[in-house]
């Protein structure tokens, strides 16, 4: 885990609670069903060894996020797309623990936030 | 194409140098460059770069002549090259102006 | 803020991504409908028409890149602005969005401020993208209009000015039906004396301010011309009334001339076409230059007349031309040129395809494609006269009304009118009105002509013709009549015509009498033919045209009786 990156920019929330306003809560509530997904999906792409899919998925749970303020997760999202997008499968079970991990924190940080 | 003027020392000869093609799309610059100045006497239009005259630049020059005074003005054209004198002649504008 | 509030589109298929977008668009005051893939997207577009779009690049079923390609189809013409949401970041797919149709794209993380300034910037841009759309419909609609009042104009002059006699055997033309409005005009009349009067006309400028002074020029050549001016007369009250009714600096460089087809001589007045061009059948070729000013420059005081004149034998030639011809580009630019026109007359054995040929050559060299609505060009061809094919009513303008066929006048001209005034004119045009007599014009006007002349001359002023016998008597006669002229005083000339009619046809009788001494006649019953009584008072002619003629009273009286039937 990379300590130098924050688990959550603290800005980019403030300035999403003052955009959604009442909707904050439900906000997070479904950036954190729909992650869970995301996560399932990255680890059944890395399970079967599909580098295309992989990449995909992670793209995809890169961007919601960026959008919600979430760097580190964001970062170890993009190092999954990069080596999807590389056909670079080594290491990959690794990345994913540390994707589920980070996920597992953040989740928590965040339910504290709303 | 454009249009340069100067005057004569005292004031009273207007020179309007012509340079590149005189047509159509002279006719304001050309207006302009003698309608807001009545005390002009005489009228010189040098045509020394003029390269080409065509049907409406010559009823600018009658535009001109008339502004002058018509049959009293003095207006003269200077320094034709071959082209435009033989569209002057053609006119037969030698009737109405000096072509020096 | 932008102004008004919009409807925008927002597909996305991340519902934390779309929820994010929706709230900031909303708090900028807009509408939003959303989507979660392509399919939903375009869906979305044909049931509400968004203004602007919002649209991730890649979703499941349909991505963005498809959805845009199909949504620009449906917008048609109006701009519907697409703003890509993506989070690639790589050149190519960036330019990927632009390529299928995005106008912009946006990145994650959403920068509101951003997002706003974006909205607000294609807003702008389609607002003037539909009002560019609105003012090219109007321009499109004015020039429609435009071009059917050029159709209403066109129409308009035609019937002002008609072909006259252009069809006639001796004419060959070029002149496009839009020429009018190049400022080309080209006109023919028969005189009622005999001959013909062709005038070609081209006036400064185009469109409809060429084409509006065409009209009075029509109306007074062919009104004068039926009525038996000279070309100079014409000529003149053309030059006055074009000074009048055109702007300053507008004018008509024309040619006109009177063909005689009797004297077998053309008369040309030119001014400010470039040339006319007579080419004789044996090859020769004669170059008219333009001595004149165009029309319309001069005021009246100063307008000029000198003609050029010019012996024609049959088969002779003359050519008028606009500049058009002259002119002329082909897809290169390059003019026809007055060198390739005049390599058609030296090259061309037979005169009577010159005409075609030059066509032929001027059409050759413009090419496919190009303008040929200025091309005009006459030849006039000298011929005996009763070739020229015309009937002799068709060219006139035909009253309404049957003409008078019975009927008295009595005209007389005293004092200053009898020094300047010339009322053969006048007499013709009254006289004319008689139904069928117009295909005798040519006699009637030489004996009326003859007759007033003899009155004056030789009645009045007391002149001695056979001083005209020599060269130098010639110049006397014609310096003591001016004398004598100056000097009148209480003279008069009273001219009668009567006319009945007869059979199908008429009897047109004149008396002139004059104030004269008279002279003695008394020998003219028995010598008719007596050259040194009679002689320059035309007396042979007179006789062989009228079926009675005698002088009575003191000699001052004459009567002629000229009789006529349909052929």
């Amino acid at each position: 885990m990379n300590n130098k990156i924050e688990h959550l920019d603290f800005a980019a929330l403030a300035e999403l609670r003052e955009v959604m306003e009442d909707e904050f809560e439900i906000l997070i509530e479904t950036y954190l069903h729909d992650s869970a997904e995301r996560v399932i999906q990255i680890q059944e792409a890395a399970k079967a060894r599909n580098a295309e899919e992989l990449s995909r998925a992670a793209h995809s749970f890169k961007g919601s996020c960026t959008n919600v303020g979430v760097p580190v997760l964001a970062k170890l999202c993009m190092e999954a797309e990069l080596k999807g997008k590389a056909g670079d499968l080594d290491g990959i079970d690794e990345l994913v623990t540390s994707i589920e991990n980070a996920f597992t924190e953040v989740s928590q940080l965040l339910k504290e936030q709303i | 194409m454009s249009i340069t003027t100067s005057k004569s020392a005292d004031g009273s000869v207007l020179t309007i140098r012509i340079q590149g093609r005189f047509d159509f799309s002279s006719h304001q610059e050309f207006r302009d460059s003698y309608e807001n100045d009545e005390s002009i006497k005489e009228y010189l239009i040098d045509m020394r770069e003029t390269t080409y005259l065509d049907s409406s630049a010559l009823g600018m020059l009658l535009l001109l002549r008339d502004f002058a005074g018509g049959d009293h003005a003095n207006v003269s054209i200077t320094n034709c090259n071959s082209d435009v004198k033989k569209i002057l002649t053609i006119s037969n504008f030698e009737q109405l102006f000096a072509i020096k | 803020m932008s102004a008004k509030p919009l409807k925008i589109l927002i597909a996305d298929d991340n519902d934390s991504d779309r929820m994010i977008l929706q709230a900031i668009v909303r708090k900028q005051g807009h509408t939003v409908v959303t989507a979660k893939d392509g399919i939903e997207a375009v869906e979305q577009f044909k049931a509400g028409a968004p203004e602007i779009i919002l649209l991730d690049a890649l979703m499941p079923r349909m991505d963005g890149f498809e959805a845009a390609r199909i949504i620009k189809q449906l917008a048609g013409e109006e701009l519907v602005p697409i703003i890509f949401l993506t989070s690639l970041t790589d050149a190519e797919s960036l330019a990927k969005c632009l390529d299928a149709g995005g106008d912009d794209f946006l990145s994650k993380p959403y920068n509101r401020v951003i997002l706003d300034a974006k909205i607000n910037a294609f807003n702008r841009m389609r607002i003037m993208h539909s009002t560019l759309q609105s003012q090219r419909d109007l321009i499109a609609e004015n020039n429609e209009h435009l071009l059917q009042e050029q159709q209403v104009a066109k129409t308009v002059f035609d019937n002002v000015a008609h072909l006259g006699c252009l069809h006639a055997k001796n004419i060959k033309h070029l002149l496009s039906p839009l020429s009018v409005f190049n400022g080309d005009v080209l006109l023919a009349c028969q005189k009622p004396s005999g001959g013909m009067h062709v005038l070609l006309g081209d006036f400064t400028g185009h469109g409809l301010p060429a084409a509006i002074g065409a009209m009075p020029i029509a109306e007074i050549f062919y009104g004068m011309t039926n009525k038996g001016f000279a070309m100079t007369d014409v000529l003149r009250e053309i030059n006055q009334k074009l000074k009048q009714i055109l702007p300053v600096g507008f004018f008509c460089c024309a040619c006109m001339i009177d063909m005689s087809f009797a004297r077998g001589d053309v008369e040309v007045w030119i001014g400010g076409l470039p040339e006319a061009v007579i080419y004789k059948s044996d090859g020769e070729l004669i170059k008219i230059p333009s001595n004149h000013l165009p029309l319309g420059v001069l005021s009246a005081s100063r307008f000029a007349t000198e003609t050029y004149r010019y012996e024609m034998s049959e088969g002779d030639r003359i050519f008028m031309w606009s500049d058009g011809i002259v002119e002329a580009r082909n897809i290169d630019g390059d003019m026809f040129g007055e060198e390739r026109l005049y390599e058609v007359y030296s090259d061309v054995k037979d005169p009577s395809i010159i005409f075609s040929n030059i066509k032929q050559q001027v059409h050759n060299f413009i090419g496919e494609g190009e303008r040929d609505d200025d091309l005009t060009i006459v030849e006039v061809e000298m011929v005996a006269e009763d070739q020229l094919g015309i009937d002799g009513d068709t060219h006139l303008s035909k009253s309404a009304l049957m003409g008078p066929v019975n009927w008295g006048l009595s005209y007389e001209l005293r004092g200053e009118t009898l020094k300047d005034f010339n009322p053969l004119p006048l007499l013709l045009h009254v006289i004319m009105e008689v139904p069928g007599l117009r295909l005798f014009s040519g006699q009637v006007y030489t004996i009326l002509a003859e007759l007033t002349s003899n009155a004056l001359e030789h009645g009045v002023l007391n002149l001695d013709s056979s001083l005209k016998a020599t060269s130098e008597g010639f110049a006397q006669y014609y310096a003591l009549r001016a004398q004598r002229l100056a000097s009148l005083d209480n003279a008069w000339v009273r001219i009668s015509i009567d006319h009945q009619p007869e059979n199908l046809g008429g009897v047109m009788s004149i008396k002139i009498e004059d104030s004269g001494d008279g002279f003695d006649y008394s020998g003219f019953k028995q010598a008719q033919m007596n050259k040194d009584l009679y002689c320059g008072r035309g007396i042979p002619l007179l006789v062989s045209l009228c079926r009675r003629f005698e002088y009575m009273g003191a000699g001052n009286v004459v009567e002629a009786e000229f009789a006529w039937q349909p052929e």
